[in-house]
């Protein structure tokens, strides 16, 4: 079927990809799973309006932050889940990790508020640029650099906490 | 141009035009705030682009293609099936609610007496000739009255009604007014009795003993006047079934 073989083509290869932003957007790799499969459910129905050879990583992206939404708003109305943060990451450290300042760096991103660890992840881990961001969030270009350049100020106000 | 922290982000990131690009170059040469700003800035996208990717949780390629190989078929199916199980729902819940079918009945007559002639399949004042017809057609009638006051029998037709189903439907007329009498041939939910107004007409429908009659008029008084006259035949009818 021609919508299989498209999929497996144009989106599957972008899965480790997808993960590694919902991981660092929800802090554990269990909600990042429920994330990533819903977003490629979502996806794959829509397949008929991806256009071939346009940027597939953003457009699932761009899924991924409807997806997101909806997990909010249905969050809203049931009791607060408990964040794995207090207990470090789901995935284990290496040993090396926590020398180099990993760990803090990534407590640091988590500690963000929504907004701008979701503009920062989309530019320096996904490496999207504004325009594609933009498009993802449904805000203007200029709201993109805002929050980046926000969501930077507030980590490196973090990390300098952390180190001193 | 003077310190402009957003745009050092942007310049950071290669994303401004020409023009602000080389303003904010020629900036940082003699700013050294605005120069921290970005070498810092720099460091820390350096160091996000190096955090490694976390692994994937085993088997979750697997569950994704197992999640999109198993669902595809309600996807179309859904954008379908669900209105069309609502409208269909709706249709057959409707159909035995007693106010729609007061409504549906009334909808009925008043199309049919604006028509002239009538769109009767059978003219006949005769109670006998028009049971016989319908009862050809497979509907047993009630005796039903040839003339009740001024309004007299004409004719009948079994009329399509909004509720996916044809009743048998006998028209009275007089020089004032008309009533139109119907059996109401599905389950509908109604203990005895539903006077009411749909449409600039009244409406009775009246269960005896399992059946179901309805009658649409524009007047009240006509309406009562059948209701009178039917209930004891409607009794003796519904007994003889």
């Amino acid at each position: 079927m021609e919508r299989d073989q498209r999929f497996e083509a144009e989106l599957l290869p972008q899965l480790r990809s997808l993960f590694g932003a919902a991981y660092r957007m929800t802090g554990n790799a269990h909600d990042a799973e429920d994330l990533v499969q819903e977003t490629f459910l979502r996806a794959y129905r829509a397949l008929d309006r991806f256009q071939s050879g346009s940027n597939a990583r953003a457009w699932l992206h761009t899924i991924l932050q409807r997806v997101r939404t909806d997990a909010f708003r249905r969050k809203r109305r049931r009791p607060e889940t408990v964040e794995l943060l207090g207990e470090g990451p789901a995935i284990a450290p290496a040993q090396d990790a926590l020398a180099s300042g990993r760990e803090d760096l990534e407590r640091a991103l988590l500690g963000l508020p929504e907004t701008f660890r979701t503009a920062v992840v989309l530019r320096d881990v996904q490496e999207l640029s504004y325009a594609e961001i933009a498009a993802t969030l449904g805000v203007p270009v200029g709201t993109v650099m805002s929050r980046i350049h926000r969501g930077r100020s507030l980590l490196r106000e973090a990390l300098s906490r952390r180190t001193s | 141009m003077s310190c402009d922290p957003e745009r050092i982000t942007g310049f950071v990131d290669g994303e401004l035009d020409a023009a602000p690009t080389a303003a904010v170059a020629a900036h940082l040469e003699t700013c050294p705030e605005c120069r921290a700003q970005a070498e810092a800035e720099r460091e820390l996208g350096a160091r996000l682009r190096g955090l490694p990717a976390p692994e994937l949780p085993a088997g979750l390629e697997a569950r994704v293609r197992q999640a999109v190989r198993v669902r595809p078929f309600p996807v179309r199916a859904a954008r379908w099936a669900l209105p069309l199980a609502a409208v269909l729902f709706a249709g057959l819940w409707l159909r035995g609610e007693a106010s729609f079918v007061a409504w549906d009945l009334s909808r009925d007559h008043a199309k049919c007496f604006s028509r002239d002639p009538l769109p009767a399949k059978l003219w006949s004042g005769e109670p006998r000739a028009v049971a016989d017809w319908f009862l050809q057609q497979g509907t047993q009638l009630p005796a039903v009255p040839d003339r009740v006051g001024e309004l007299a029998l004409v004719g009948a037709r079994y009329c399509p009604l909004a509720s996916l189903s044809f009743a048998p439907h006998l028209y009275y007329r007089s020089e004032a007014s008309h009533v139109s009498l119907f059996v109401v041939p599905h389950g509908v939910r109604l203990d005895d009795r539903l006077a009411s107004r749909a449409r600039g007409s009244s409406v009775r429908l009246l269960r005896v003993e399992g059946e179901l009659v309805g009658i649409v008029g524009e007047r009240e008084a006509d309406v009562q006047a059948f209701e009178t006259a039917l209930r004891p035949v409607l009794a003796a009818w519904a007994r003889s079934r």
